[in-house]
């Protein structure tokens, strides 16, 4: 079964992924990074809207024992600063919302392809 | 000279590279020459003319009484089955060319550069494929996954076609295996161009200091973060290419294939093997590096497959090969802080021109990367120590010596890998370890061809493999008419100091022309960053090799110096536009930069005079 964990903002999403890394090091851990949701629930990006039900459709085709990350990455402003941490970072080095990736590995899938069910099957299932 | 003469409705391009391909030498040069008398009284009146049909028309009626001038039936025929694969029945194309030229002149630019393959791209007839969906799994399938492949492949489904496509990398012989995108992405210009670029950095670093930054004089480079830099790099590559072949529908088979019939290719697969049937095939095989036939070099040597993914720093290294990768090689192993040393048989960078091939090898040697010349290996023994001891021959003086090495580094050619694809069972001929194709790339069975380093005789570079590939789609697929042309494609070689170059080189022009024909402008220039860290200005040197009277047209431009392959690109175009000496003197230069030299030239070999720089703004 994956293991699905969800995280607000920079600091929840470094930590858990440290203690992913220290805790479970060889299952492979997939990223979603998408816009944050108001007080009805509604984001504010709407390719992570469209994206959401695809991925979380296609996580079944993901790796026993592998781990789910859904970082909610805040408010629209936020992420457009372009010194906002995610952009920084030189593990996710974000350009786009969404993005779809696999820690510290090459797989990776941004904007409109995340919403694209054959890629993102592909996302999970690729074992190279 | 009635044989050439036929030739001639071609364009001269498709001469000299058929020519190079089949024709004997004395035969070349004849033709050659009566050729470009052709051009200077037949297809200059036309160049300032507007493009229409009419005046296709009008060039094709000048062109007439020189096609019918000939006499000798029999010479005809043979320049035709000249320029085709041996065995192959002739199609009517050629034969009918004079009629079927007004159809198919639509499309045909009125341009007639000397050895540009406009004419041969348009001419003739494109053999019209049969309709898609037949009895097959698929229209088509290409197998490689390479640069020509992958793009035959993705084009071939935009315009509809069922494709598939087969990628698989034997291991090397010490274990080293890559992804899907072949050479070029995995162990070839890509890593290439990386670690060249980590080798000028680390220069640049140097140079740093005299234009006042302060920096440590101790820098070194770490090989292990290197190479894991570039892996990394290589690996989203290979990611993304699968993504894309997944996003635009092309199925990837990560397989080798081989031929069981005609139609019919068995796949061997990580999970058993699977038939695949289709229609058409591409095979884009690409090669792999050959390793010499001497004890040791297969156990103790590595070849450009395992430099970009080594796992220990390659200390001293003998590269053994000067073509351009074995210089390359050298050229950033020295850059980065080994010791390279380059072991030549014959002669330097094999094919291009040899005057600037020759200051290539000395600017790495000024670089202090020696150079054992007329000089062949024996024999690579493993020391107790670990290090590798290589015997080696002077082919001259017949004395042998020998040195130990790090690293054995294998640059000394490369192989078609036809050998897999048991091509007997599908009735395709090879020629040597590569294909022989016809200027639409069909192979001498008609729904089988092939593009890409596989194919015989043609330039192994990846952007020529890519525009076959495309171009060979859209003919397939997409009712295209154009064809390849394969004359004048640009190329760098990535040494510290970069050649490239486009068109003829000096020797290829003297052969084609004829000596006196021919006018060589060239100087040496000092790039003005150089003067500051006082780098060696002496090999930065660039020389157009033009027509010596009429319209001077340039047929080869040359230049050494800091990024190479940016500045020729541009004259890349210029010299498929039918650039002229004239035009290049009138074209202003963007000072200062060093592409502005080729603006400059003004002193032609023949003159005498000294091609050395005065000073930077006279």
């Amino acid at each position: 079964m994956v293991v699905t964990h969800n995280v607000k903002g920079y600091d929840e999403f470094s930590k858990k992924m440290e203690e992913l890394e220290t805790g479970d090091g060889n299952n492979p851990v997939h990223v979603l990074f998408s816009g944050g949701k108001d007080e009805n629930g509604e984001s504010w990006c709407p390719y992570c809207v469209k994206a959401e039900p695809v991925i979380h459709d296609a996580l079944k085709k993901a790796a026993e024992n592998s781990h789910f990350v859904h970082v909610d990455v805040g408010e629209r402003s936020y992420w457009k600063d372009l010194n906002c941490p995610f952009r920084k970072d030189p593990n996710t080095h974000l350009i786009f919302l969404p993005t779809l990736l696999r820690w510290k590995s090459p797989q990776r899938l941004d904007g409109e392809r995340c919403s694209n069910k054959d890629l993102v099957e592909m996302m999970f299932e690729d074992e190279e | 000279m009635s044989l050439t003469l036929w030739n001639s409705r071609f364009s001269v391009t498709l001469v000299r590279q058929q020519a190079t391909m089949f024709m004997s030498s004395s035969t070349k040069t004849i033709a050659a020459n009566s050729l470009h008398y052709t051009f200077n009284n037949n297809f200059q009146p036309q160049q300032h003319q507007i493009q229409n049909q009419q005046q296709r028309r009008y060039s094709t009626t000048i062109m007439k009484p020189i096609n019918t001038a000939l006499p000798d039936k029999g010479a005809r025929r043979t320049s035709q089955s000249g320029n085709r694969n041996p065995g192959k029945t002739l199609p009517q194309g050629r034969n009918s060319l004079e009629s079927s030229t007004s159809d198919s002149g639509i499309n045909v630019p009125p341009f007639n550069h000397p050895h540009c393959d406009r004419q041969a791209m348009y001419q003739q007839p494109v053999r019209k494929v049969k309709p898609l969906r037949g009895n097959y799994d698929y229209d088509l399938v290409v197998i490689g996954g390479g640069s020509g492949g992958l793009s035959c492949a993705k084009e071939a489904v935009a315009h509809g076609a069922r494709v598939a496509c087969l990628d698989f990398v034997k291991p090397t012989p010490i274990g080293t295996k890559w992804g899907v995108g072949g050479t070029c992405v995995n162990v070839g210009c890509i890593p290439k161009k990386l670690m060249h670029q980590a080798s000028l950095l680390g220069e640049a670093v140097h140079e740093a200091a005299a234009y006042g930054w302060n920096v440590d004089d101790k820098i070194k480079p770490d090989w292990n973060k290197l190479v894991s830099s570039v892996q990394n790099h290589i690996k989203s590559v290979n990611w993304v290419t699968r993504v894309d072949l997944r996003d635009k529908k092309v199925e990837y088979i990560n397989g080798l294939g081989s031929f069981v019939d005609p139609h019919t290719l068995s796949a061997k697969l990580k999970s058993g093997d699977r038939t695949i049937t289709a229609q058409t095939f591409v095979i884009a095989v690409g090669g792999r590096p050959r390793y010499p036939n001497i004890p040791g070099a297969v156990e103790y040597g590595i070849t450009s497959d395992d430099l970009f993914s080594l796992d220990r720093e390659p200390g001293k290294t003998l590269v053994v090969g000067a073509g351009y990768i074995g210089l390359e090689c050298a050229g950033f192993l020295k850059g980065l802080g080994y010791e390279p040393t380059v072991m030549v048989r014959s002669i330097v960078l094999r094919g291009f021109d040899q005057q600037m091939a020759n200051l290539v090898a000395a600017s790495m040697e000024e670089r202090g990367i020696p150079f054992l010349r007329k000089t062949v290996p024996l024999s690579v023994e493993k020391q107790s120590d670990g290090r590798l001891l290589v015997k080696y021959e002077n082919t001259e003086t017949g004395e042998i010596d020998s040195d130990v090495f790090d690293t054995v580094l294998w640059a000394i050619g490369r192989k078609g890998l036809v050998e897999d694809l048991n091509l007997h069972n599908a009735g395709v001929l090879t020629h040597k370890d590569k294909i022989q194709v016809d200027c639409e790339e069909t192979t001498n069975v008609p729904h089988i061809y092939a593009v890409g380093d596989i194919i015989y005789g043609k330039p192994e570079l990846t952007p020529v493999a890519v525009l076959a590939g495309r171009l060979l789609a859209r003919r397939l697929y997409a009712d295209s008419d154009l064809r390849m042309d394969y004359a004048d494609v640009a190329t760098t070689v990535f040494t510290p100091l970069e050649y490239a170059c486009v068109g003829l080189s000096e020797e290829d022009a003297v052969k084609t022309y004829g000596a006196e024909e021919i006018e060589v402008f060239h100087g040496y220039y000092k790039p003005t960053e150089f003067f500051i860290p006082q780098k060696s200005v002496r090999y930065c040197y660039v020389k157009a090799v033009a027509q010596r009277s009429g319209e001077q047209r340039v047929y080869g431009l040359h230049y050494l110096g800091p990024v190479a392959g940016e500045v020729i690109q541009g004259f890349a175009a210029a010299l498929k536009s039918g650039l002229t000496i004239p035009t290049l003197m009138n074209t202003v230069g963007i000072h200062p930069t060093t592409a502005e030299e080729f603006t400059r030239l003004s002193i032609t070999k023949r003159s005498g005079l000294d091609p050395t720089p005065a000073s930077c703004c006279s």
